[in-house]
């Protein structure tokens, strides 16, 4: 019999030197690292009136003056609001009051103001939160118009779409098909707030946003950036504001 | 003498691991990357707890300076060119073939059209300091009919530019591309309200009333 012979495979060391890809990873990563940013920016929309020539003063201002708040941004952040129950009121300096920024401050003005809290609308907001947040992944995508639709129609006072945590189904098509054709009764809704915007011109545009800011966190939905004009100069000056 | 022997260690270590962290590092770079512009003049934002994004294409921005300059930039290089075609004519100046290239290279336009081939021709560090004290004039220009001040002769031209291009695009690449450039306002905290309302109250002017406006987020606190 044959001998048998013993393969002799020659070992090839196949051990791979990593070192210089390493290196080579660690420049592009530091590159990638110091050229990119990874936080995109927020952004806040933002729409004013179009310059309408034939738009007089009294189609601007339809809501009624209980239902209205003032807010005046001054110089050095200092923030006013006004409230007057009447008409004729408006422009009397001592109806203006100093609040701070904040919880504390001007959010707590608009959550309790009298005739309009907007903490009803707070409320009802949680509660659609609650609601969308609790959905499942997948059905969140498939609700989020219907969050946006429900979102404007607390905005415009419809709290009763929601309640306990829940959306009201029912009630949500009835408040959308009445969206649709212009039918809402105003008595199914809770008196909702109007914000006149007036930045002085020495206030900073820092003072602008987080006031616009504090209009997404009160769930207000009409609000408008205005004009100083010559009622507000009788307030401001009656009260030693410095305007310009 | 007896020698003394050093034992000799293998020092070979295995860099597969980091290699493959490694690569697990920069896929992840790459993939959330978005460039950071080489602004020059550059704005500290104000926050807000908004949660929507800046859209990360087809954007016109408005930037305004502490001092209440204004810069207008756009992603979008065709839409530069256009636009800049188009001020050109407006203008009446005119650029070489060799300065329109430094231009679409600008990440920022700061300087009137009448100066604009002389901005280009300088170095870079003298087109830095010239960008960070000029801006583009806000004033309308008394000769024209209309009023306009460069600025909005500016937005103007890019919002043209941007829908020519748009127009001419197949209808199979329009899915999925923005329609209009976005006018996104980047201005700074300390940017006088003044400065804001004239240029919002321009943009009204030539019946533009929907922005972004940039900011930071900011948790709420409560």
């Amino acid at each position: 019999m044959a001998k048998k012979k013993e393969s002799k495979q020659k070992k090839m060391n196949v051990r791979v030197d990593f070192t210089p890809m390493v290196d080579m990873m660690m420049l592009l990563i530091t590159f990638f690292m110091l050229c990119t940013s990874l936080a995109k920016p927020q952004a806040m929309h933002l729409t004013m009136p179009a310059k309408d020539e034939n738009m007089t003063s009294e189609d601007k201002d339809k809501s009624k003056t209980e239902q209205t708040i003032t807010i005046y941004l001054a110089d050095n952040d200092k923030l006013y609001y006004y409230i007057v129950d009447k008409k004729e009121d408006f422009g009397n300096p001592e109806f203006l009051k100093e609040t701070t920024w904040g919880k504390d401050g001007i959010r707590n003005a608009l959550r309790n103001h009298k005739h309009a809290p907007v903490k009803v609308l707070m409320d009802a907001k949680q509660q659609l939160d609650n609601w969308f947040n609790a959905l499942p992944k997948t059905q969140q995508e498939a609700n989020d118009s219907v969050y946006n639709r429900a979102l404007i129609m607390i905005k415009k006072g419809h709290v009763d779409v929601v309640s306990n945590n829940q959306l009201d189904q029912a009630k949500y098509n009835k408040v959308d098909k009445e969206m649709k054709e212009f039918t809402e009764n105003p008595a199914d809704m809770v008196p909702t707030l109007a914000v006149n915007i007036k930045p002085l011109n020495n206030s900073s545009y820092d003072n602008l946003v987080t006031i616009l800011d504090e209009m997404q966190i009160c769930c207000i939905g009409k609000y408008v950036i205005d004009q100083i004009n010559d009622k507000d100069m009788e307030i401001l000056t009656g009260n030693g504001i410095t305007v310009e | 003498m007896g020698k003394i022997k050093i034992k000799k260690n293998d020092v070979w270590i295995d860099m597969t691991p980091m290699s493959d962290v490694m690569v697990l590092l920069l896929t992840f770079f790459m993939l959330s990357a978005n460039f950071v512009k080489n602004e020059v003049v550059k704005v500290v934002t104000p926050a807000s707890q908004t949660m929507a994004k800046v859209p990360s294409s087809a954007t016109l921005d408005i930037t305004i300076d502490p001092e209440g300059k204004v810069l207008v930039a756009t992603d979008k290089v065709v839409t530069m060119e256009k636009a800049l075609d188009q001020m050109l004519k407006e203008r009446e100046a005119s650029l070489t073939p060799d300065q329109k290239k430094t231009f679409l290279a600008q990440t920022q336009i700061g300087v009137p059209v009448k100066n604009l081939a002389q901005f280009l021709d300088m170095t870079h560090e003298e087109q830095v300091k010239v960008l960070k004290s000029t801006g583009i004039p806000t004033d309308s220009i008394q000769s024209r009919e209309d009023k306009m001040s460069e600025f909005q002769l500016w937005v103007k031209a890019m919002k043209n530019g941007y829908k020519e291009w748009y127009n001419d695009l197949d209808d199979v690449d329009k899915s999925g591309v923005a329609n209009k450039l976005e006018i996104c306002i980047k201005a700074d905290k300390q940017t006088p309200y003044s400065s804001v309302k004239m240029v919002i109250a321009e943009l009204q002017d030539i019946n533009e009333s929907r922005y972004k406006l940039v900011t930071q987020y900011k948790k709420l606190e409560d």
